[in-house]
């Protein structure tokens, strides 16, 4: 476990860093082309793939796909990670892969509730078959204590950076989020 | 090259790009949020979405959105379009029973100083009157005479940290 910050101005730009489970390959690929029907040969085609793009790439939206924490692992056989085993009962609570700082520093301001105002991705070296991710995020941009409809809190921004195996850098996105308390109901 | 990319050469600002409308249903909402792995209860339990959440039904999540976008983009470019940047702001909810309507037109068509032309595109997801995603997307376009191929470039040929810069300008 790292030792997390204790002030809010080293909460502003921590890091915390975390490597995929997932090996990119052609089956998951295969699901999302299957969710979204998405036809694109660079995705599936190895001949149109190469002429354009020497070789398959992933969808470039995928990005998170990657990353995201596994909700069991045969790595950590004991937890099982279910919304409905409730981490207050005893349920497993684990780190929450990419945007843990996100969860980090609203648990550390006391905030209960947040927010996606917006999201936004950017999109580097391509994303190939045989590829692990890494990733390397923290909160930016965290804003002073305000009230708005919904309660109480403060907006602050999650950046996250995907890097491959060569370090380099296929993705950023960063999360506009607002956490806060609600109105005490009446 | 391809022949059946959209050239940079046949764009311009203004133009709008087919329409296309998809009947979302529970299938398609799970789905989803089962190839994007994101098992928030929100996207596939519905009585949890409606009873704790207090929204109308299960719903589409981000990158399930961020994925049908990325489809209706190079639909439109085909296969040589490069992706280099979206934005997203989510306004309303996508629920089963809904029809999502996705809308684009070419806000802007400029060459950075790397020489790539980059159409910056608007495209929104509405259901009936009512605007539930905004998105803003720029996608590098090959040049007429195919010696452009964005795909090849990296490094300092791939400009894309100056996008939001350049387009905030705008």
């Amino acid at each position: 476990m790292q030792n997390l910050p204790t002030t809010l101005e080293q909460w502003d730009g921590y890091e915390f860093e975390d490597i995929s489970e997932l090996v990119v390959e052609r089956g998951y690929i295969d699901h999302w082309l299957e969710a979204m029907r998405d036809a694109n040969p660079l995705y599936w085609d190895e001949d149109t793939a190469k002429e354009i793009a020497d070789g398959i790439v992933a969808p470039p939206a995928m990005l998170v796909t990657w990353l995201l924490s596994p909700r069991w692992s045969p790595r950590r056989p004991d937890e099982i990670w279910d919304v409905h085993a409730d981490p207050a009962a005893g349920g497993f609570q684990p780190r929450r892969v990419p945007i843990e700082a996100h969860y980090r520093l609203k648990e550390f301001l006391g905030l209960k509730e947040g927010i996606v105002a917006g999201n936004e991705m950017e999109f580097y070296t391509p994303v190939r078959l045989g590829d692990r991710l890494r990733t390397i995020s923290k909160a930016c941009e965290i804003g002073e204590e305000r009230t708005n409809r919904l309660g109480t809190g403060r907006p602050w921004t999650i950046e996250v950076r995907y890097l491959n195996q060569r370090d380099e850098q296929v993705g950023i996105e960063r999360y506009r989020f607002f956490s806060y308390n609600r109105k005490a109901e009446s | 090259m391809s022949p059946l990319s959209l050239r940079s050469e046949q764009i311009k600002a203004g133009d709008q790009m087919p329409s296309l409308a998809v009947a979302v249903s529970a299938t398609t909402v799970v789905m989803g949020a089962s190839a994007t792995r994101d098992w928030q209860p929100q996207h596939h339990d519905h009585a949890w979405a409606t009873q704790r959440a207090g929204t109308r039904d299960i719903f589409l999540n981000t990158p399930t959105q961020a994925g049908w976008i990325s489809r209706y983009v190079t639909d439109w470019s085909g296969p040589a379009g490069r992706l280099g940047r979206m934005a997203f702001r989510m306004k309303a909810t996508i629920c089963p029973g809904d029809v999502m309507n996705i809308n684009g037109r070419v806000k802007r068509v400029s060459r950075d100083e790397s020489n790539c032309c980059w159409a910056e595109l608007e495209i929104d997801i509405k259901v009936g009157e009512t605007l539930c995603t905004a998105c803003e997307v720029a996608v590098a376009l090959p040049s007429a005479n195919g010696a452009d191929n964005p795909w090849k470039r990296q490094g300092e040929q791939w400009r894309v940290a100056e996008l939001a810069t350049s387009t905030a300008k705008t």
